[in-house]
């Protein structure tokens, strides 16, 4: 599990735990509701941060794209998905159910157990 | 709020705080996190340097979102809206070294250090989450508390 912060029109942050997977190309996968209002928010602003890890005083920031999937292409996101996330399988079928991609442009690892602390970033 | 939920940030010790950077974007990092109950205030830190300063220090008030609880074993989750904004006044610097250093007593050191940027959340609104229960997930707002 990550954390997803996503804006509203007005540029508010919501950010808000979710299950992801990853593929061999380096773009997240996700699924989310269109109740949901992280799906209103990416409809008007694709930016989104996300982080993953910390209680082991390791975490990855992420910052990218997120673009909605249409059947055809969550395919083989789906794959990847579920793999990781087998039981999120019982909402694939629901209708409000939708997929996005996160294509990733910023990234940075950071390791405060080593001395001094490892930080690498990558602009991608 | 009530005592559960208190009592469960009272456990946390890491949030991931989201903030709105000065062309609108998103920025999230994790955070050490340490609190106020009333009023209900987190207090953090960062360095100078971090990004998420450039909106701390261009403008009065940040809008920010918190995460407390993304660990999948506690199956609890805790989503705050807010501000952020930068300590007011001798009150809120006392409150930060009383709650913030006391909690994370490596930190003290690091006081003195120019670089060292002590900041407050605000909530404004919150959403708790609880997978634990036998009767299934519960969700309690902000809005229902009130």
């Amino acid at each position: 599990m990550g954390v997803l912060a996503t804006t509203t029109p007005e540029n508010k942050p919501e950010a808000a735990i979710i299950e992801f997977g990853e593929t061999d190309n380096f773009e997240l996968v996700f699924d989310t509701s269109t109740t949901y209002r992280k799906y209103n928010n990416l409809k008007f602003n694709p930016n989104v941060a996300f982080v993953v890890g910390g209680h082991e005083n390791i975490s990855i920031q992420l910052e990218g794209i997120a673009e909605e999937l249409t059947e055809d292409e969550a395919h083989k996101y789906k794959q990847v998905y579920f793999a990781k996330n087998p039981d999120a399988k019982k909402w694939e079928k629901l209708p409000d159910t939708r997929w996005f991609k996160i294509t990733i442009h910023w990234l940075r690892y950071r390791d405060y157990n080593s001395h001094p602390t490892t930080v690498w970033e990558l602009d991608l | 709020m009530n005592r559960e939920i208190l009592d469960f940030i009272k456990q946390q010790r890491v949030g991931v705080l989201a903030v709105e950077m000065m062309d609108g974007s998103p920025h999230a990092a994790t955070v050490h996190i340490a609190n106020s109950e009333t009023p209900l205030m987190f207090f953090f830190e960062t360095n100078r340097d971090y990004r998420k300063c450039e909106p701390l220090f261009g403008r009065q008030l940040t809008r920010a979102s918190l995460v407390i609880g993304f660990d999948e074993s506690s199956a609890r989750t805790l989503q705050l809206d807010g501000q952020v904004r930068l300590l007011k006044g001798e009150e809120e610097q006392k409150s930060f070294r009383e709650i913030y250093l006391e909690k994370y007593p490596n930190k003290k050191a690091k006081f003195a250090d120019p670089k060292f940027v002590p900041f407050v959340f605000v909530p404004a609104w919150w959403r708790w989450t609880d997978w634990t229960k036998p009767a299934g997930k519960i969700i309690l707002t902000s809005v229902d508390a009130n």
